[in-house]
């Protein structure tokens, strides 16, 4: 398992620098439009409302930002809290903490191809 | 590929005459100094796990109907919920300025592929537009401002 993990590092870091990307540029818009604005009804009527949010969300491009703003962050995610986790624990807990992250985020990335696929 | 590097190839076969002190952690980790920064950004990563599962429970929503679209953001509207995205709308711009402001030129090669690294002081002002431009384009979309 650590020769896998070590021959993907280049992988993983690859999917680490694009999910700050996306969690940098994308993610404040996001969760302050959707899970702020809209709830609270700041927002235009109808901006929002299911039939536009689901022509959005089911237009190709919107499928791939929807993907994107999923599976990248929570790669970034995996990779930055094992890094934390042997910052804090050392290293002789990464031979679990590394297996259950990345495994973690290859689970999240199957369900969300699925679940944006059923849109 | 070859094999993998053995960080222990290079160590004496006998221990040599020179004592060495045992590693220790600096006396302000992990809650003083440079490390309170350091620390608060790796712990920014559980807002990008949490977040991610919060867009893929947006995602079910949508694909379930306009009953289940309305009932998440019914849900969203609880004290819990906000007080969470509060802080994750925090925590993604402590993370946004670190990265981008600060971290990402420190991080650029002298060459990156067949072209020379562009100045230093490039980075900033161009890696801000990009993230003004992202959050103009998703606010002008979400907010109903193109058809």
């Amino acid at each position: 398992m650590k020769h896998l993990i070590l021959r993907l590092e280049p992988v993983i870091w690859a999917l680490f620098g694009a999910g700050f990307f996306v969690g940098c540029l994308l993610m404040p818009a996001f969760i302050f439009t959707v899970c702020i604005a809209a709830p609270l009804g700041w927002l235009p009527a109808d901006a929002l409302s299911y039939e536009r949010a689901h022509a959005l969300a089911t237009h190709p491009l919107g499928k791939l930002v929807l993907l994107a703003l999923i599976v990248l962050p929570f790669w970034n995610g995996a990779n930055h809290l094992r890094h934390f986790v042997i910052d804090l624990r050392g290293i002789r807990s990464d031979g679990i903490v590394a297996p259950a992250c990345y495994g973690a985020a290859l689970v999240v990335t199957g369900i969300a191809v699925l679940a944006i696929g059923k849109l | 590929m070859g094999r993998f590097a053995d960080p222990q190839a290079m160590s004496p076969a006998r221990p040599g005459r020179t004592r060495t002190a045992p590693p220790v952690m600096p006396a302000e980790f992990p809650t003083r100094g440079n490390y309170r920064t350091y620390m608060l950004f790796g712990a920014c990563c559980v807002f990008f796990l949490l977040s991610s599962l919060l867009f893929l429970r947006v995602v079910d929503a949508l694909a379930a109907g306009p009953d289940a679209w309305d009932e998440l953001l019914r849900e969203f509207r609880h004290p819990l919920y906000l007080a969470y995205n509060v802080a994750a709308l925090a925590g993604f711009l402590f993370t946004a300025r670190r990265f981008l402001f600060q971290l990402f030129a420190k991080s650029q090669p002298p060459r990156i592929g067949p072209l020379p690294r562009p100045p230093l002081a490039l980075f900033p002002p161009l890696l801000g537009a990009a993230w003004l431009a992202a959050t103009a384009l998703v606010f002008c979309i979400l907010w109903g401002a193109f058809p």
